[in-house]
């Protein structure tokens, strides 16, 4: 076997050391936003914390948690985020397969395909989408955040380049058992694109849980921001110099503990959802297993 | 040129399977399926492009999109007179192109090194602390950096130090400005960017290694002659879509790193235009930049699509 | 295997309608009508000082750190409840968004045709022209001169210029909203304990900084002083460093000796500021990093014992400064007057009174309910004995009563916390005299008792707050105020990034030494060529108008 040859044992050694080295880096960050959320506020506001709490205390989550609307728009992301990937992953499925195919079964499809691309460079910008989830009526519906995701066409171009790769015998061994398009589609290229699937689903759950824009104009109402609008409009900076504000609101404002435990809580759910992902990518699905 | 020829062989027997009767009835439930798609695309992204022509409408908000006036391609020939100022776009181009070389390299050889990897436990753990900073705004990250990298006492200096190197003033620094946006921008972006390239390796048919294995084969030939090759239609299509944005090279990062001290290095046309003030309220103008960014990133795709259609027979769609 | 990943698909589409279904149930908030708009119904309301049938003034709230106490909201709290039952004025709230995105949001407003609302607070010139251009706001001259209270009249009035933004040939299109004088302009704050340990007098003459200085980093820190790249900032300002060596401050429009504006990063003073800057950074006194520090970044040199002076606001001691104590107990900070140049000059940046206004929609049938409000907000400026808002605007929110005395203290309330019922004003900002607290204050720590409510209220804050006051206003007459209010003009619209780049490079090479200091006399002479002339003019232009509107 390779790996008991002598040159690749040192290779590996080496690799281990070096992706440990590249994954603390990767993590710094976060844990300094972890240990300033668990500092006390004059040790954060003068840059002392570095990776380790100063004057510990959890008073930052304590005010964080108990902030009504900080909870009620974790429940509006959560949601968001459910449907925002659901729809758009099926929808992505539909389109994907048919232009999967090659030119002799489905005419015109590098047209219909670059009809897509299209889209994914050129956009009306927010106005006009404003009047149209103005003229829908979605204004202030959840609605107005995931129907105008629904179609990437970046989506699209790697899922159907992930549907090519799995042999065509497979799917040739499906139609002679008579199974139809959507079936072959669900019961064949599904569960074999499970790595890109999951891929895919990540991203727009990546995507949807930290989109804030949208949320900001489209909803009138504070109450209805997800989680990420929400964010923004605390956690943002400010320019001091524009507002006119007092002490007493600067020193609030600028907190920098209460926003380092807002990120935190902030990003842990779409973390915690990546191990739950991982094993489509991590393992290799065994192509031969379906095909028997 | 072997994953060419790899790519030729899948096309081949893709014609050669060419079915006799292909007939509509097949082919019908297929174009149902896009059906929705196109509506959705329809709707929510060709109608509003209408509302590209105020790129060429000196807009304003309470005349609306008819009756604001034309103005023809004033605010283009603005842009480029005004932008006259060459550094701008040369600096925007620089800090994007190695943006995406180091963006589509860095991510594929990580991805290759933790393949290596067989101890599952170790293998996840690294992915998992790899993605996290992709999770940080720039806003935060952006503080974080300025700590770190201070040229008095901040980490990496003080890292730096210990090799005898003089305090580098990484933020305040003509010459060390760029190299500092880019890593900065790999190290936030790579381990989410690895994701795609894991599935792909996830997909690969064990039993082709086993092939190799049987032949004798090194790890490394292994690497070069299988997994390479699987991996380069995802890589090609990776390659090509980050062409669009050719032009941005991440409003979001430099806002919030640049300052006066490194205006000549680091101010990119998103900056610059933010800087001007011109975007904010005037949408026209804002409207000319991105269509003019988005044009020339659609020509970069056209032209890339058809080089790899051209040199390695390869349709990306 | 993929059974049931169908059956997950499955169970997640059905739990998604369910969401939907919850989802759809959104407050609609349109635009309520009322029946009364007769002109006299709403006249008597005026007079009265109660609107019966209440009365709806449409708003939306750009300010996104307001807190509420439990159960308020933006909609509901304490304040909407009392206008809506002491003057029957019922305030709807339309839409909210963030300070950042507040005129995007109008924008597509006005672009969909959506109403706008009937008062709007802007704080930015740009978007204060962009409303008054679009046609849609009133000509409130006439109604403040009729519904205005004297009092009123005489807060706006003691401002210099106050209508100045809002005015143009044919009427005034806004209402300013003058808030406390004097509250960015900088006095010099110095670490007392090093001051007293290191033996060291009350710096009279920059030289005397100097020796401060040059004892600081001995003994003490790697600094002398924090300061911003902005030069002249909010916190953490240079500009006193410029105003010692002549009339001009850098980065506003100042009055020359024949009555023209001119910028002041340009004049021929600014060049023995810079040089002194200079030889600053080159004996380490100043943090080399300042180049790429905010404000806000620069501070923390202070408060984390670092650096021992910074030049900031008189409340800059009860924050961010006050933090330096909590880390070092006998570490504090002692306000000090800014220090005379050479010829004993002295002067500083001197901040606006006048950045924030209400416009008003020209549709809007209730302006004399408008005034009506903001009458009766601005007595809470300075109340009599036993009028409502003696102790402040709602018991149980920004003041308490305890055992019969009023308090203030953060732990006596419900909330946890004393909060600002301003915040909730229609104005977002408190109603007051501008000049009032920080004369009060700099009163009360020269020794003088406390009598009017006001007074009282004031008498609490801490004492460096009114040391700082007092030594603010012990130089009063050295603050120079910004002259031009008006809109970006034309060519500022396309050149004044270009002229504010080139400064910001001009001024970091001379400071940090890469260029020489004679570097000045070619960027000003650049500054001119390259569009700073056409906009001195025609910053004058403005200055003339407005002049002769306002004689």
């Amino acid at each position: 076997m390779y790996y008991k040859n002598r040159g690749y044992k040192i290779f590996n050694v080496f690799n281990y050391v070096f992706l440990s080295l590249l994954a603390i880096l990767c993590l710094i960050p976060l844990i300094h936003v972890l240990a300033v959320s668990f500092s006390g506020s004059a040790a954060a506001a003068a840059g002392f914390v570095g990776l380790w709490p100063v004057n510990f205390t959890i008073d930052a989550y304590t005010e964080t948690l108990g902030n009504e609307k900080f909870v009620n728009s974790i429940f509006v992301s959560i949601q968001r985020t459910i449907l925002g990937t659901v729809i758009p992953m099926l929808m992505t499925m539909l389109i994907a397969y048919p232009l999967s195919k090659s030119n002799d079964i489905i005419k015109g499809r590098a047209m219909i395909t670059w009809f897509f691309v299209f889209t994914m460079l050129f956009s009306g910008g927010i106005i006009p989408n404003y009047i149209l989830i103005l003229e829908l009526g979605l204004m202030n519906s959840m609605w107005s955040l995931i129907l105008p995701h629904t179609i990437s066409a970046f989506h699209i171009v790697l899922l159907l380049n992930f549907f090519r790769s799995i042999p065509k015998e497979i799917e040739e061994a499906a139609i002679m058992d008579g199974a139809g398009h959507i079936k072959t589609l669900f019961k064949i290229y599904l569960p074999l694109s499970m790595p890109a699937i999951a891929t895919l689903s990540l991203f727009m759950m990546v995507f949807h849980w930290n989109s804030w824009f949208d949320g900001l104009i489209y909803m009138s109402s504070s109450s209805n921001y997800p989680l990420a609008t929400f964010l923004q409009t605390v956690i943002v900076q400010q320019d001091f110099s524009q507002l006119n504000l007092s002490p007493e609101e600067m020193a609030n404002i600028s907190e920098r503990t209460v926003k380092s435990a807002q990120i935190f809580i902030g990003a842990l759910p779409i973390l915690l959802v990546y191990p739950f992902l991982q094993k489509y990518f991590v393992k290799g699905i065994v192509l031969g297993g379906v095909k028997e | 040129m072997e994953e060419t020829n790899e790519i030729n062989n899948h096309e081949n027997k893709r014609r050669t399977v060419k079915k006799s009767k292909l007939n509509w009835k097949r082919a019908a439930p297929l174009y149902l399926m896009l059906v929705p798609g196109v509506i959705f695309c329809i709707v929510f992204q060709y109608i509003p492009m209408a509302g590209l022509i105020i790129a060429f409408k000196d807009f304003k908000p309470w005349l609306g999109f008819a009756e604001s006036p034309w103005v023809g391609l004033k605010h283009f020939e603005f842009l480029f007179s005004y932008s006259g100022n060459l550094q701008v776009i040369y600096n925007t181009v620089i800090i994007s192109v190695l943006k995406l070389v180091l963006g589509l390299i860095v991510p594929i050889a990580f991805a290759l090194l933790l393949n290596e990897i067989r101890k599952m436990v170790f293998k996840r753990t690294i992915q998992t602390m790899v993605y996290l900073p992709y999770f940080l705004s720039w806003v935060i990250l952006g503080g974080i950096l300025l700590d770190m990298l201070s040229p008095e006492g901040g980490l990496v200096n003080n890292f730096l130090g210990f090799f005898g190197i003089d305090p580098i003033f990484f933020l305040g620094s003509n010459t060390w400005f760029r190299p500092t946006v880019i890593i900065s921008d790999i190290w936030k972006e790579f381990g989410f960017s690895t994701i795609v390239y894991l599935a792909t390796l996830a997909g690969i048919n064990p039993s082709l290694y086993e092939a190799a294995e049987m032949d004798g084969a090194t790890r490394k030939k292994q690497t070069w002659h299988i997994t390479l090759p699987c991996m380069m239609p995802i890589i090609v299509v990776m390659g090509i879509l980050s062409l669009g944005n050719i032009l941005n090279a991440g409003f979001d990062q430099i806002f919030n790193l640049y300052n006066p001290l490194v205006y000549e290095t680091g101010d990119i046309i998103d900056t610059f235009v933010y800087r001007v003030g011109l975007v904010k309220g005037d949408f026209g103008f804002a409207t000319a930049m991105g269509m003019f960014k988005s044009v020339i990133g659609f020509i970069f795709i056209v032209i890339a699509y058809r080089l790899a259609y051209k040199f390695a027979d390869y349709k990306i769609f | 295997m993929y059974k049931r990943w169908l059956s997950n698909w499955l169970v997640l589409i059905v739990l998604s309608f369910t969401l939907i279904a919850c989802s759809d149930d959104v407050e609609e908030t349109g635009k309520e009508e009322e029946g009364s708009d007769k002109t006299e119904e709403a006249s008597k309301g005026f007079e009265q000082g109660k609107y019966d049938p209440p009365i709806t003034i449409d708003a939306v709230s750009c300010s996104n750190t307001i807190q509420y106490a439990d159960g308020d909201s933006l909609e509901d709290n304490v304040h909407t409840r009392w206008a809506e039952e002491e003057l029957g004025i019922k305030i709807n709230y339309i839409w909210e968004t963030t300070q950042e995105e507040c005129d995007t949001q109008y924008n597509l407003n006005m672009t969909a045709g959506s109403e706008l609302p009937d008062v709007m607070m802007s704080f930015d010139p740009v978007f204060t022209s962009q409303l008054i251009d679009s046609g849609q706001m009133m000509d409130i001259s006439d109604a403040y001169e009729k519904y205005a209270s004297e009092q009123v009249k005489e807060y706006i009035g003691s401002v210099d210029g106050a209508f100045d933004k809002y005015t143009r040939e044919d009427g005034v299109y806004g209402i300013p909203i003058p808030s406390s004088a004097m509250n960015n302009d900088p006095v010099l704050w110095l670490r007392e304990d090093w001051m007293q340990e290191l033996e060291l007098e009350a710096p009279e003459t920059l030289d005397d900084v100097d020796q401060i200085f040059d004892a600081f980093t001995a003994e003490k820190a790697d600094f002398g002083m924090a300061m911003s790249y902005e030069i002249s900032d909010w916190i953490a300002d240079t500009s006193w460093v410029f105003g010692a060596y002549g009339d001009a401050i850098p980065k506003q429009w100042v009055e020359n000796d024949e009555g023209e504006l001119v910028w002041g990063s340009v004049q021929p003073s600014m060049k023995e500021g810079l040089a002194k800057l200079n030889s600053w950074f080159e004996k380490g006194y100043i943090s080399s990093e300042f180049g790429v520090q905010e404000g806000n970044d620069a501070i923390k040199l202070i408060t984390s014992g670092k650096a021992g002076m910074s030049a900031s606001p008189f409340w800059a001691g009860t924050w961010p400064l006050s933090d330096v104590t909590q880390l070092d107990e006998d570490a504090h900070m002692k306000p000090y007057p800014i220090p005379a140049g050479p010829d004993g000059l002295k002067g500083r940046k001197g901040s606006s009174v006048t950045q924030g206004g209400m416009l008003v929609h020209k549709d809007f049938e209730h302006i004399d309910a408008l005034f009506l409000y903001l009458n009766r907000l601005y007595e809470g400026a300075d109340p009599e004995a036993g009028h409502e808002f003696e102790y402040g605007y709602a018991e149980g929110i920004d003041y308490v009563m305890k055992d019969g005395e009023v308090s203030y203290n953060d732990e006596d309330f419900e909330y946890g916390k004393k909060l600002l019922v301003s915040k909730y004003f229609l104005t977002t900002q408190p109603l007051i005299d501008p000049y009032l607290e920080v004369e009060t204050l700099a009163k009360l720590h020269e020794g003088a008792e406390p009598t009017t409510p006001y007074e009282k209220r004031v008498a609490g804050q801490n004492d460096i707050r009114k040391e700082a006051a007092s030594v603010l206003m012990s130089q009063e007459d050295i603050s120079v105020v910004d002259k031009y209010q008006g809109p970006p003009t034309d060519t500022m619209e396309t050149r004044w990034d270009v002229l504010q780049q080139m400064e910001s490079e001009a001024y970091l090479a001379i400071i940090y030494g890469d260029k020489d200091l004679d570097y000045f006399d070619k960027f000003v002479e650049e500054w001119y060529a390259n569009g700073g002339k056409e906009i001195t003019e025609e910053v004058n232009n403005w200055y003339q108008e407005v002049q002769n509107a306002t004689d």
